[in-house]
């Protein structure tokens, strides 16, 4: 059991992370399109 | 495919490649538990093993125009992201210092941070000329 608790962590931890790193690479796209728009 | 699911496909490797990449951290450091006050070869070889392997990842995957994000996804930042662990350095860092071992402690971090740059920079040229050699990456290449 404390195997697949350590395997749904790891994903879920690496999953989370790979999300924040795609919301951030999206509102900084954003930022340089309005500061590009200026 | 359409955005949504190509999204979820995405997540969906770098779950399952993070599953993989934990559970191996984690098996290691079972098996070659660190004592208190040593220095945490585990982390350590773990971390560099990390840097070198995603280095050769994406210089390979780089080299030969790879432009399917399956693998990058899975291996690198699936297995990898979860097999490497900056945040376990720090609390290592922070118990040797606690334990009074201060030389070691900062041995440990610089090593860490200096050798993995190095690992990483070996894993980028080892997996570029392999791609090369190996006839993978696209003629009249570099």
């Amino acid at each position: 059991v404390i195997w697949v608790a350590i395997a749904v962590a790891g994903g879920l931890g690496a999953a989370s992370r790979y999300l924040v790193d795609r919301l951030v690479a999206t509102k900084l796209s954003l930022v340089g399109l309005a500061i590009a728009g200026r | 495919m359409s955005d949504r699911s190509s999204s979820l496909r995405h997540v969906g490797l770098v779950f399952a490649g993070g599953m993989f990449g934990a559970v191996t951290r984690v098996a290691l450091a079972t098996w070659f538990p660190v004592r208190p006050g040593s220095y945490p070869w585990t982390t350590f070889g773990e971390n560099l093993t990390g840097a070198f392997l995603l280095g050769f990842v994406l210089s390979f995957l780089a080299e030969t125009r790879e432009t399917d994000p399956t693998v990058r996804l899975l291996v690198g930042t699936g297995v990898l992201g979860a097999f490497t662990t900056y945040s376990t350095l720090a609390i290592e860092v922070s118990d040797l210092l606690g334990d009074g071992v201060v030389g070691t402690a900062i041995t440990y971090a610089v090593a860490s941070v200096a050798l993995g740059v190095i690992a990483a920079l070996l894993g980028i040229v080892t997996g570029g000329s392999l791609a090369r050699r190996g006839g993978w990456a696209p003629r009249g290449n570099g």
